[in-house]
Order: structure tokens, then sequence, then C-alpha cells
């Protein structure tokens, strides 16, 4: 999560940069890397292309600086990067094939889904915790890309909706509709494993 | 039904605990007649509890320090690629020779220097014009005959035996 002195930090070191301290940019990269790579990660749902995809972000952040205004804050502008770069690295890989069977339009007559998710994914098959991140992970992949984002900035980033309308560049009732969405979606998917831990 | 379209959009706040008591009043008496609503409000609530339970991509130091180590290199190719090409030379000569690289013109500098400081300094011109008299002194002495305590007389005796040693016999 980012509170305002982070902000502040992070813009500080933009300010620093701009005036020809390289060393700050340094300090950028720190700051955010760790959140910024669960943040790609949760997107792509692979290790070695998130961590591809945070260095190029890095590189064009690097580049980029020098013109960035502060207009928005530096992870704003930054994320903007990130997201940009995973939906160009989906398109070029091809979004992996879909592993739950049911669409988020089909509901009956109470609200819940038609059909269920994959069964070769129930709980009791695999062991918990590492098996649950896998399984959220494929199952944010299901979503589509501004879903996907939306839920991750609000959950996994703790953004609220207006910051999560600003990164994805939209207006802030578009944004909570994506994420509506999208944890709907989640529910749907993760009901067998919720059901099973509890 | 017809409310279930105003409901929905507030129902994530609700499952979020952020509307007001007045609004979360209104949403719970639609619920307990709308079985659609409340169908949505359970999957939003297990979405929920689905991200909460996610642990995040936690990465051991070592990943971190490759990670760090590539991007200094990406950027230094970058950096690299608006350099002249004596200046991307110089970048990508490995880490180890670049100190020497840079020693080495600051020693001869150095160096240089210490040379111009011996040679110009007051106490190296006053050895130099000791050294300068001396010799003048040296010169007028010749000039007079006399031989200067530095000549090598033996030196000069065998040249003098070697062009004419009839000379050293008849004077003993």
């Amino acid at each position: 999560m980012t509170t305002s002195a982070d902000t502040q930090r992070s813009l500080e070191c933009v300010r620093r940069f701009q005036e020809g301290e390289k060393a700050a940019f340094d300090e950028l990269v720190r700051m955010h890397q760790r959140q910024a790579y669960g943040f790609v990660y949760s997107l792509i749902g692979n290790a070695e292309d998130a961590a591809d995809i945070l260095q190029e972000g890095f590189l064009r952040a690097y580049e980029g600086l020098e013109r960035f205004r502060g207009e928005s804050g530096f992870k704003t502008w930054f994320y903007r990067i990130l997201i940009n770069l995973t939906r160009d690295a989906l398109r070029r890989r091809g979004r992996s094939r879909r592993l739950f069977s049911y669409s988020l339009d089909e509901e009956d007559e109470n609200g819940i889904a038609k059909s269920v998710p994959d069964m070769t994914l129930r709980p009791d098959m695999m062991a918990q915790e590492r098996e649950y991140e896998d399984i959220l992970s494929r199952a944010l992949c299901e979503l589509p890309d501004r879903q996907r984002e939306a839920f991750s900035l609000r959950y996994f980033q703790g953004l609220k909706a207006e910051e999560v309308a600003r990164i994805l560049g939209c207006r802030t009732p578009t944004a909570k509709v994506h994420i509506f969405r999208a944890v709907r979606h989640i529910g749907r998917i993760m009901e067998p494993y919720i059901r099973g831990r509890s | 039904m017809g409310m279930c379209f105003f409901v929905k959009r507030k129902l994530l706040d609700f499952a979020e605990g952020e509307l007001s008591e007045r609004q979360a009043a209104g949403v719970r008496a639609h619920l307990e007649n709308c079985p659609a609503c409340r169908g949505r409000l359970e999957e939003l609530r297990r979405g929920l509890q689905a991200a909460g339970l996610h642990r995040g991509a936690q990465m051991p130091e070592d990943f971190w320090k490759k990670f760090d180590a590539g991007l200094q290199k990406k950027i230094l190719e970058r950096e690299c690629g608006r350099l002249p090409r004596a200046g991307r030379r110089f970048v990508l000569v490995a880490p180890v020779w670049r100190p020497a690289l840079i020693a080495l013109p600051v020693l001869v500098i150095m160096f240089a220097l210490a040379t111009h400081l011996r040679i110009f300094s007051p106490a190296a011109q006053e050895e130099t014009l000791v050294n300068d008299a001396a010799w003048l002194m040296d010169e007028a002495s010749d000039e007079q005959g006399a031989l200067s305590s530095d000549d090598d007389i033996t030196d000069d005796m065998e040249i003098l035996y070697l062009v004419d040693p009839s000379s050293f016999q008849e004077n003993g």
C-alpha cells in the first residue's frame, strides 16, 4: 500500500533524477520493485515473464523520467507503463487456454453461475497455500484485461477505486464496474476452494 | 426486482462495509426479498475472501540481486547506445579494468607535474645555478692553463703517451 509519504518520496527522487542525480533512480527502483513485481505477476501469472516486464518497465521509466511532469504520482505513471507492457506480452504470447468452463454472463434466476468450475481444480487434490496462489493466478488470467488489472490494483495493491481509475485511464464508476465484475468472477471460480477451506 | 439495478451497484461497497448505515439498511431490506441479489452478494463475498487469502509473490533476496544486476546492465547498454563510439568502448570495458583506465592518465599527469615542479622549484633552480657557476669556473681555469680539481690527470697522460711515447722515454 502506498502512503502519501511514499508518494512524496517518489516525487522527490524523480526531481533529483531530473536534476542529474542518477543514483536517485536506484532508490526509486528499490522503493517500487517488490510491489510492482507482485502486480505484474498477478497480471501475467509467470515469474520469469513478470521479471522481464518489470525490468523493461524500469528501463522505460529511466528513459522517460526526464519528460515526467508530475501531473500524476510516479506510481500511477509507472504502473501505466507496466500495464501496457503486460498487455503487449500477453498479446504476443496469446492468451493461455481457458481453465474454467463458465461464462460470467450465464446465471440462473438466483444469480448463481449455471456451469461449474473445472473439477480437476478441486481443493482436496491440491496442496493448500501454493496451489491456492496457483489457482487464483490462473483465475485472474481468465479475466478480461481491464478487470484483472482493476482487481489486482484494488485488492493486491490496496488502491482506492479513484486511484485504480487514474491508472487505468478511465472514470471512477467504470473502474468500479470492472472491480465488481472481477470480484464476482473470482468468487465463482474460487468457490470450491473457499468452501473447502471453511 | 426493479430495484436490483440500483442495489447491484452498491453491493460491492456493502460487502466491503463501506456504505453509510442508511444505505446499508436499504440494501439489507432489498436482499431479504431478492434471492438473485443475495446470490450476487455471496459471490462477491467469496471473491473478496479469495483476494484476502492472496499472499503475494515473495521472492528471495538472490532473485532481487540478480534483478538489480540485470537492470543495471540493461541501463548501461541503453546509455551506451547514446554515447559516441569512444565512450561506448569505455563503458563496455569490464568493470575491473575501468579504474585502471581512469588511473593511467591521472598517473601520467601527476608524473608530468612532479617532474615540472622538480625542475622549476627554487631549490632545483639554485642547484642549476651552482652547477653552471662551477662549470664556468672550470672553463676559466682551463683557459689559464691550470688543471681543475675535477680533471683526471692520469687519463690525459695516457692519451699523451699513446700519441707520442718517445717524449716520455726522453723525459723519464
